[in-house]
């Protein structure tokens, strides 16, 4: 098993991201939740080294990406709005809180691997050949994912 | 390239998400299952030791891919185990047996076969024999290679050698005949071979059995032979001389 701090170092480095994913993958922030920890869990019992830091990031996202997909095979899952996903708003914003929950319920319409490409891009600054290497996807389809969800994003918008 | 449009949507999406982060809650129950899940594999390998009777700490649970590797190993080594133990008992079925010699000098022998030609095991009529018979080592020796070893090993007796074949096999048994009288007449012996005569043209005495000694069969000779040697069949005292059938009852 992998020592406390080098998970800890973990988490730290990659942690938000993971959740990021797991959170725009499931919709529901206790089922990403139970998936970010699934996700250190097995990255705690892995033996093996990892080549570089690349292919620890990238082997986290995948592993989260995995966790995700066996949550939503679980139909027990229920599946709350992505607005209910994020912490409770704090009343002293509640302009802002609106604006957010609109665009969190839009991103909801996208796919999943749109919107795993767009979080990645825009929330966590990856690039597209990193996110690539993290969905094990070529960097055009990455590049696809990324121009046709925002894309679809804003005509989401638009309409509402 | 991205417009302004989509850095203005980036953003956007940058301060939705800005609240979802990892918490110290969510860290610290993180790190409580790892630590959770590494007390219960160490349960688990201890519990597979103290099963095992192996030492502590010395079983460590198999990977998914390792079990089934370790399945199918242990499935090919049954199934060879049971091909084994099978061919072992099917290679030492006896389906025919040879009894050679000369009942009244107590030196018949006799070979149980199997449905290969080969000698399974050996049986001699007196201890000291038996000796000099396992001496040869006929044991797993082909049957006309154990008649060859046996004929010129002068274990049989004299001149006169009777033989009686034996198989549930007419086909078998017929070349187990042949090469019993084969190997006989070869050796300078004559005698009877399941009733029939062999290794008798010097001596012109066709029909009658070669026996001096009335009804000396090797198990039941009655002795009520007709001609002027009384038989010396192994089960029945074949007295005329003729050549008689395997299993012939007839006296």
């Amino acid at each position: 098993m992998r020592s406390d701090a080098d998970i800890e170092d973990a988490i730290a480095s990659y942690g938000d991201a993971v959740l990021h994913v797991c959170v725009a993958r499931l919709s529901n922030r206790h089922d990403a939740e139970d998936a970010f920890q699934d996700t250190f869990v097995r990255y705690a019992n892995r033996k093996e080294a990892f080549a570089d830091e690349d292919h620890r990031r990238a082997w986290l996202l995948r592993v989260a990406m995995n966790r995700c997909k066996d949550i939503q095979r679980a139909a027990h899952s229920s599946t709350i709005p992505m607005r209910e996903a994020t912490d409770a708003p704090s009343p002293s914003c509640g302009g802002e809180i609106a604006e957010r929950d609109v665009l969190l319920k839009a991103l909801d319409r996208l796919s999943e691997e749109q919107r795993t490409a767009l979080v990645l891009s825009a929330v966590d600054g990856y690039s597209v050949p990193e996110i690539a290497q993290m969905m094990g996807k070529r960097q055009n389809t990455v590049y696809s994912y990324i121009t046709r969800g925002r894309r679809k994003l804003k005509k989401v918008l638009e309409h509402d | 390239m991205t417009d302004r449009a989509d850095e203005h949507l980036d953003k956007e999406l940058a301060a939705a998400f800005s609240d979802i982060r990892v918490s110290e809650q969510l860290k610290a129950q993180t790190m409580e299952r790892i630590h959770a899940s590494a007390v219960k594999s160490g349960q688990e390998s201890e519990t597979a030791a103290r099963a095992s009777g192996s030492p502590r700490g010395a079983v460590f649970p198999l990977p998914k891919h390792r079990k089934r590797f370790a399945f199918g190993i242990a499935a090919a080594v049954l199934v060879f185990a049971l091909l084994g133990v099978g061919g072992h008992a099917f290679y030492n079925t006896e389906t025919a047996y040879a009894q050679i010699g000369e009942s009244s000098k107590q030196t018949v022998i006799t070979l149980r076969i199997n449905r290969f030609d080969r000698v399974i095991s050996t049986q001699a009529t007196r201890g000291e024999l038996q000796d000099e018979v396992d001496a040869l080592n006929l044991k797993h020796m082909d049957y006309a290679s154990a008649m060859e070893t046996l004929a010129a090993s002068g274990l049989l007796g004299g001149e006169n050698v009777d033989a009686e074949v034996n198989s549930d096999d007419t086909a078998q048994e017929s070349d187990l005949v042949s090469i019993t009288t084969n190997c006989l007449e070869g050796a300078g012996h004559s005698g009877t071979c399941n009733g029939a005569e062999y290794g008798m043209h010097g001596h012109g005495t066709s029909g009658a059995g070669n026996g001096s000694e009335a009804g000396e069969g090797m198990h039941d000779g009655s002795g009520a032979g007709s001609g002027s040697g009384a038989g010396q069949g192994m089960h029945h005292g074949h007295g005329s001389g003729g050549v008689h059938g395997n299993h012939s009852e007839d006296e």
